[in-house]
């Protein structure tokens, strides 16, 4: 009996052994997988639907274009193998890779691509919401004409040649079309997939589940559970996928920044977004990775041109000239933003030359002084003795809820000026500016291409996004004409005219062009961040070390 | 036994606790008068080179936040929103609830009963909730945040009333007065309600921490009132960004709503044995 | 009996309505236009999707296309997830909520219970002082200060300490999320601390009360045990009025968990309802507000005709 016993303890300590070293020895090994927190849950994964930063992330890794980004931000060749274009710079060929599948190993042909985008631009989508980012597609011929219901769906410029081929035709030459074409919005669609897919309450689950979505990209999708996460895993029908690194990519959607921060530390995230500056110092001591990235957003006020106060330039210059950035950006906003004192984010760069480089400042930051003058000549113009007290629309992140505190006092002590701050949801903010009803209210602007177009554009008189309700017929003048401009440096002087004009009437006050920190744990490397203002994060090239 | 304020008193003075909190009480109410009446610094002016300042420095009692700001100033203004919320919503409460309850005693009846029943669909609805979308449909400043508080607590208020008015009804000083031909809101206002002095006081003390939880609450959630001015909800929910680094900026507010809710508390409960 | 559970039951479906109709009601005073989003919208969309949803008939048509609705369980899409109805997101997120709900009620019954008995036995013992001390607390003090307090003391910085201890990185109470049993400890016990304060004050009045009965006196004097006297006969009479309370309890913990769910990053109904709040989802909001009035009055119907059931005194 003690023998039998004795035996048997050994046997199993043997066998604990056994486990417990096996249990070591997995350090060899090392598994190419990638935890990020997202942060918010994405709207959808439909990538003609898709219009923000966290759902982008997403489809950019489950989806190609015809072109992507290479790690500085500059086209290169996705499903388009190559491309040429015509002399008139009017039309664009695409010669489609004949490799180029999607997850379930059809091939990806030319029609894909041609549906995806008039869907993009139906004027009466049957079973899901137009496509807000679809006006990006209206530098096509006949697109935009199509899309207000006032042209016919043949009449738009897009032609599958063949499986493999595909033509456009713009309506004028767009120099940024390239860069255009890598966004979210002309991603191509599985049209069969795409039909067999459920429609619930009317509206079709193409996109809003990882059941009911089919891409092209790097990774496939294998789960996503609401709140929680997605979970992505390499797609190996890819075209290029020997030469990407990474096995399984796992999204997390932490919404509260000190969670995820937290989340971060105790290793159960490799990415994180830093909000304070107090984290940064923190990791700073441990071997942590902090990295930082121009987002290519401005931001900046904008104001009501047509109020009765704000009309005079004077008073908005004053307002612009007496906010101390440099203050604001060092103790306030604590990263890497820098003072704006253009309107053209420093990330946007043509055939090597930066625009803001080559701009230059247009006036001055702090400039209590000169602003104080201004004041006093603006109250002098309107016949006032001293300015109202005005209101600043602002949403409810608490970013901008810092920095509006921050311009409040600034004005209360440079100018002697009362702003009053009023906190609301976006849409409604944005309801009230498209109805006039607002003085002024502090946005983010992000260019959806990388040209100055993309952000001077708001000036055009007829640009949608004018909110500031400016009109000046020079600055139309320059910003139309110069698209038909084939030297690109001419191209971008005319361009650096017309944001001079704009800042010497002060139609809006930039403030900061924003710069994003985030973590990273030391052993991610090649973690390609903001090399497109919308697509931030890009797995293509990382690998786990 | 009725309620009078001299036997309150004397109830309260019995128990040390009880006038602790008196104490307590009277001195958060005097703090958050005069001290942003009479500092130096005001709640919303910055120095952004003054920024999260520990308490006990130099001209900060209670530290900086992330403005520079001085807390000792902020703290005793968020106060001062607080109970000014708090208090009024209470007060309306009681006002409404008073009224309502009165009146549905003294009618009696059907008049009664489907009052009541009113009353207690009212009540099964959950308060916080109306609130909330009150708030969010009307905007956040203190007015909506009192109106909706005032619309949806008053019920307890008004059980409370009918009860004693019922009571009364049948007593003799009240008969007396009808067969004198007096009008019914006369018996209300003359006779009913001041002896329900007692009922009301003890429901006010609870009802007027439970007003300051609600709009903590909402304050915590973002649906406070404007900034820069803020609730101790909202410095609360500003100072918890900042938790793990510089904790005075939430424990403070945190402090000091939490003791004021237990002195009403403990109060209201003192009162109550009378 | 029967006469009561169905006045009872008619008068929760009266309550719903009177809720159903407020919202109804709130809906028509929104500000702002229910459809630009993070990027401002341009006309012709915006006349498609106003056509869509049929924003222009009047309002008494819309009321009854409301109420329709609300019957076969149709509580809107959301604004801002646009392929999302709210039913879809309530069956998703409402089990996480429940599961957090019921723990904590479990723990704040249970513990409460269990802390008034005890101190209404041993009155102005150390326990006894405890239990006020603890349910004074609960009582007084909002649940998110609660929550955030127990987050930044026991997950931060006493899971911190166990860490540096040894020497690893296991954390033993995890700050945020909802993966694992030791996720769910410290909300369970944040949300449950409020109720948990109010059934252990109640617990000790009611035992006290109950003790000093007359039927107690006499059994103690006839000789019982006090074990006995207490598991038999105090306990049954004192939970009684416990019981009443149980409904405004659960709804105290249903919306303290809004707050709860916010603050430890859990993926249930609450922090929806939070969140939508924030971005202004107002469909989502007014959605999840009728769902969980619905849950509310329910309960209470439940636990009033429970209380019916229990309490022979009450008995028709």
């Amino acid at each position: 009996m003690k023998q039998r016993t004795y035996y048997s303890m050994m046997l199993i300590l043997l066998m604990l052994a056994v486990v417990l070293m096996s249990g070591c020895s997995s350090a060899g090994a090392i598994s190419q997988e990638i935890t990020i927190n997202l942060g918010d849950e994405p709207y959808t994964i439909d990538p003609q639907l898709v219009f923000d930063v966290t759902s982008m992330r997403v489809v950019n890794a489950i989806f190609e274009g015809l072109v992507r980004k290479d790690k500085n931000g500059q086209p290169m060749e996705g499903v388009a193998g190559s491309w040429e274009i015509s002399d008139d710079k009017l039309t664009y060929t695409f010669n489609l890779r004949s490799d180029a599948k999607w997850w379930d190993g059809t091939k990806v042909t030319s029609n894909h691509f041609k549906e995806a985008w008039l869907r993009a631009i139906d004027p009466q989508p049957e079973n899901h919401e137009p496509s807000y980012m679809g006006y990006l597609l209206f530098y096509i011929e006949g697109a935009e004409e199509y899309a207000y219901g006032e042209g016919n769906k043949e009449d738009v410029a897009i032609i599958a040649k063949d499986e493999e081929t595909l033509l456009v035709t713009l309506k004028n030459p767009t120099p940024y079309f390239l860069d255009l074409v890598s966004n979210s919005v002309f991603m191509p669609v599985n049209t069969e997939f795409y039909n067999n897919q459920p429609v619930e309450n009317g509206v079709t689950t193409y996109g809003a589940f990882a059941e009911t979505i089919m891409g092209n990209g790097p990774f496939k999708i294998t789960s996503w559970n609401t709140s929680q996460n997605i979970t992505l895993e390499k797609n190996r029908s890819y075209w290029n996928s020997n030469n990407i690194q990474l096995e399984k990519v796992n999204f997390k959607m932490i919404n509260d920044n000190i969670a995820a921060f937290t989340a971060f530390k105790a290793g159960e995230i490799d990415v994180v977004d830093i909000t304070q500056v107090m984290q940064k110092d923190e990791l700073k001591k441990s071997n942590y990775y902090v990295g930082s990235y121009d987002a290519g957003v401005t931001q900046y006020i904008s104001m009501n041109n047509e109020d009765p106060v704000l009309k005079n330039t004077n008073i908005r210059k004053a307002l612009a000239y007496s906010l101390d950035r440099k203050t604001l950006i060092q103790k306030i906003v604590g990263n890497k933003s820098q003072e704006a004192l253009g309107f053209v984010s420093p990330v946007v760069k043509v055939e090597g030359v930066t625009f803001r480089d080559r701009a230059g400042k247009m006036f001055s930051d702090n400039d209590v002084d000169t602003a104080k003058d201004l004041l006093e000549r603006g109250l002098n113009e309107l016949g006032l003795s001293s300015l109202p007290k005005l209101s600043l629309l602002l949403d409810d992140k608490e970013t901008s809820k810092r920095d509006a505190q921050a311009f409040q006092e600034m004005w209360r002590k440079n100018l002697g000026v009362e702003v009053e701050l009023l906190v609301m949801p976006f849409d409604v903010m944005a309801d009230r500016m498209m109805q006039k009803n607002y003085q002024l209210s502090l946005l983010m602007w992000s260019g959806d291409f990388n040209d100055p177009l993309a952000y001077l554009d708001i000036f055009n008189s007829y640009n949608f996004f004018n909110v500031a309700f400016y009109s000046n017929d020079k600055v139309d003048n320059l910003l139309e004409i110069s698209i038909y401009e084939k030297d690109e440096v001419k191209r971008i002087d005319m361009l650096i005219e017309a944001e001079k004009i704009v800042m010497d009437e002060m139609p809006i006050c930039p403030v900061y062009f924003l710069w994003l920190d985030y973590a990273v744990n030391p052993r991610v490397q090649n973690l390609i961040r903001g090399n497109s203002p919308i697509q931030d994060i890009d797995l293509y090239w990382t690998y786990i070390q | 036994m009725f309620l009078t304020a001299r036997s309150a008193v004397d109830k309260i003075k019995e128990s040390k606790l009880a006038v602790t909190c008196a104490f307590f009480l009277a001195a958060v109410i005097l703090l958050s008068i005069f001290v942003p009446l009479l500092s130096t610094n005001n709640y919303y002016s910055q120095d952004l080179n003054n920024t999260f300042q520990p308490p006990l420095t130099k001209g900060n009692l209670f530290g900086t936040d992330e403005f520079g700001r001085d807390q000792f100033v902020r703290v005793w203004q968020g106060a001062r929103i607080s109970l000014t919320i708090g208090v009024v919503a209470a007060l309306i409460q009681m006002i409404i609830g008073s009224i309502y309850g009165g009146l549905s005693g003294i009618l009696g009846g059907l008049a009664d009963e489907i009052l009541m029943r009113i009353v207690d669909v009212i009540h099964s609805i959950p308060n916080l909730i109306i609130v909330i979308l009150i708030t969010m449909v009307m905007g956040s400043s203190p007015f909506t945040v009192i109106l909706a508080l005032s619309i949806t607590e008053w019920t307890g208020m008004s059980r409370v009333v009918r009860g004693q008015t019922l009571m009364l009804r049948e007593m003799e000083f009240v008969q007396a007065a009808k067969v004198l031909g007096a009008k019914k809101t006369r018996i209300i206002l003359r006779h009913i309600i001041p002896n329900c002095f007692g009922p009301i006081m003890v429901n006010l003390m609870f009802s007027i921490p439970g007003a300051i939880f609600a709009e903590s609450f909402l304050s915590f959630l973002g649906l406070g009132i404007n900034i820069p001015k803020a609730s101790l909800g909202t410095l609360a929910s500003e100072g918890y960004r900042f938790i793990s680094y510089y904790p005075w900026l939430i424990m403070i507010p945190v402090l000091i709503i939490t003791l004021t809710m237990i002195s009403f508390n403990v109060l209201g409960d003192t009162i109550k044995e009378v | 009996m029967v006469c009561f559970i169905i006045k009872r039951l008619a008068f929760s479906l009266i309550t719903i309505w009177a809720v159903v109709t407020i919202t109804f009601v709130l809906l028509q005073f929104l500000p702002g236009d229910p459809f630009t989003n993070d990027k401002i919208v341009h006309p012709q969309i915006l006349e498609n999707l106003k056509e869509k949803y049929r924003l222009d008939a009047p309002w008494h048509e819309r009321y009854t296309t409301y109420l329709k609705g609300l019957i076969k369980g149709d509580l809107g899409i959301s604004m801002v997830y646009r392929n999302r109805s709210v039913t879809s997101i309530i069956k998703r997120t409402f089990p996480i909520s429940l599961n957090l709900g019921i723990r904590a009620f479990i723990i704040a019954v249970f513990v409460g219970l269990l802390l008034g008995l005890l101190s209404a036995l041993y009155k102005n013992k150390t326990i006894d002082h405890f239990t006020l001390t603890i349910s004074m607390i609960g009582v007084a003090v909002p649940g998110f200060i609660i929550g955030t307090l127990f987050q930044y003391f026991i997950c931060y910085k006493l899971s911190g300490i166990i860490q540096e201890f040894t020497g690893t990185t296991f954390r033993l109470f995890p700050i945020t999320g909802w993966e694992g049993f030791r996720h769910t400890i410290v909300p369970s016990v944040s949300l449950a601390f409020g109720a948990l304060g109010m059934i252990a004050r109640m617990m000790r009045e009611s035992m006290i009360n109950t003790l000093s009965q007359r039927y107690i006196v006499s059994a103690k004097s006839k000789g019982l045990k006090q074990s006995e006297i207490v598991l038999k006969h105090a306990l049954k009479n004192a939970i009684l009025p416990v019981i009443s309370l149980l409904g405004p309890l659960f709804t105290s913990i249903i919306l303290g968990s809004f707050v709860i769910e916010n603050i430890f990053s859990i993926p249930g109904m609450g922090q929806h309802f939070v969140t939508s709040i924030k971005t202004g989802d107002y469909t989502m909001v007014l959605g999840l507000s009728i769902f969980t009035s619905f849950v509310v009055v329910m309960i209470n119907t439940f636990t009033d005709i429970l209380y019916t059931f229990v309490d022979p005194r009450v008995r028709l």
